[in-house]
């Protein structure tokens, strides 16, 4: 830590603000691997698990099995509108209560439910993402600020003491390098953590699109009115 | 039941930010501390400017066994100041070469403007070659003079002139740079490493009569190969250290490194 006793009071504070943002981004980069790594895992378990099963009342009994998938939400929220709409179709149902009506709203319903779980889980996934985006924008940016007060400090004290050697211009300069150093590497990881996010919530997404389009197609066909 | 109580019917509690913060705290604790114990910000050791001990003028020595003159420390080599050149005394003015350049058939009535009116030109360079020898005379008598002034001060001081028994204004008379320059001779004889960056920061203790009482290495890169150089460096060097200025023990510190011995 002889680097950092070394600095002064700007320098010093604009290491401390790197170093938080380093320790934040770090700690996204963990909770969002573990996240992501559990969404997709349990995702492909719930896939199978689905298309094996042959009603959904069983499939909804199953559900706490896969407690990280988004998937298992979508399925949630979708059924429990298609039951509240069987529940509640009174008028609606004329011959079977086991027939919806696609012309009074119900599919859209169901649509809607779909569209808002989804909002929700790319909502979640997408969480304390943009803190990696700040971090990689403008920790290098924190740090060069660093490195030119640095060196301004540094001009100064060598045009006070008269002597302009390199041993007397290194170390101060070298000192102020240091807030550029610790910027980028905040900065990398988060950058990499950032985009290497982003492209696995996006396939996350598609996933979750194309169940909702399966799922939208499976009630249609099996309770939907002709 | 709303629709949040039911996702978190569904999704069981997770490990939180918090906790990732805690693991990516102990991330950098370790990372700095791996850092520091593999010197990848390691600060280099603050090292005096360096001050070359050279001989300047070594007096004769009555036994070339001996290695040092007679009445001075073992070993110290005596660094005597070359006395600097007398400015010449100006013996005439350039028109008074005139004459001898144009030579004798010239009308001599017009040249000699300060040596009387009948001084011929032979006259006037044996007057110039007299000024010359005693110019020369009194230049040579100084330099004497200052060489048995200087002489006289190592008698009465009882040590070598210059170093290491030297008031401290005389060059060379570094006590410090005096050591350095007997390490570094040594370390010439003994140098040898394996790592790719060996350096050793020592510190020397010299008692009041020039025996090293105390030698800690303070700091090493970790080359056993190179701090044995440098322990053998220390007692061939050590054999040689005259007693300090004064008689008082003094400390050191050195950095050793390939290229060389810097005082700390």
């Amino acid at each position: 830590m002889v680097f950092f006793a070394g600095t002064g009071l700007v320098v010093k504070l604009v290491l401390i603000l790197l170093i938080y943002f380093s320790v934040v981004s770090w700690a996204i980069i963990f909770y969002k691997l573990l996240q992501v790594y559990r969404a997709n895992k349990e995702s492909e378990r719930f896939l199978e698990f689905f298309w094996k099963s042959k009603r959904f009342d069983t499939i909804s009994s199953q559900l706490d099995r896969f407690p990280n998938s988004p998937l298992s939400i979508m399925f949630n929220e979708g059924y429990t509108e298609l039951k509240k709409l069987m529940e509640t179709g009174g008028e609606q149902q004329i011959d079977d209560p086991s027939v919806i009506s696609t012309e009074g709203g119900g599919i859209d319903n169901i649509s809607r439910a779909l569209r808002r779980a989804t909002t929700s889980e790319i909502t979640r996934l997408e969480k304390y993402t943009t803190f990696l985006a700040t971090t990689g924008s403008t920790a290098p940016f924190i740090g060069l600020f660093g490195t030119v007060w640095g060196i301004m400090t540094a001009f100064k004290g060598i045009g006070e003491s008269g002597s302009a050697s390199l041993a007397v211009v290194a170390p101060g300069i070298a000192e102020a390098l240091i807030a550029t150093a610790i910027g980028l590497v905040a900065a990398i990881p988060a950058v990499m953590g950032y985009n290497h996010f982003q492209n696995k919530i996006r396939v996350v997404i598609a996933q979750m699109d194309n169940f909702s389009t399966e799922f939208l197609n499976i009630v249609q066909r099996s309770f939907g009115r002709k | 039941m709303t629709r949040r109580r039911r996702q978190q019917k569904i999704r069981q509690p997770t490990n939180g930010l918090g906790g990732m913060l805690a693991l990516s705290l102990a991330f950098h604790l370790v990372f700095f501390f791996s850092a520091a114990s593999l010197e990848l910000f390691r600060q280099d050791f603050p090292v005096a400017p360096q001050a070359i001990f050279v001989d300047m003028v070594t007096l004769p020595v009555a036994s070339p066994q001996a290695g040092a003159p007679s009445g001075a420390v073992k070993g110290a080599p005596v660094s005597v100041r070359v006395p600097a050149p007398i400015p010449q005394p100006r013996p005439a003015a350039p028109q008074m070469r005139q004459p001898k350049v144009k030579a004798a058939p010239m009308k001599s009535a017009k040249v000699p403007p300060k040596g009387g009116g009948g001084e011929t030109p032979q006259e006037y360079e044996a007057r110039l070659e007299a000024l010359e020898r005693s110019a020369e005379a009194r230049r040579q008598e100084t330099a004497l003079a200052e060489i048995r002034q200087r002489i006289a001060t190592r008698n009465r001081e009882g040590a070598a002139a210059g170093m290491p028994g030297g008031t401290g204004t005389q060059a060379g008379s570094d006590y410090a740079a005096y050591l350095q320059s007997r390490l570094k001779e040594s370390f010439s004889l003994t140098i040898a490493w394996q790592a790719k960056k060996p350096l050793v920061a020592i510190r020397l203790t010299i008692d009041g009569k020039g025996a090293l009482t105390s030698y800690k290495i303070e700091k090493s890169s970790g080359d056993v190969i190179f701090e044995d150089a440098v322990s053998r460096a220390v007692q061939l060097a050590k054999k040689h250290f005259p007693p300090p200025p004064g008689g008082k023990e003094l400390s050191y510190g050195f950095v050793f490194r390939p290229e060389g011995v810097d005082k700390r």
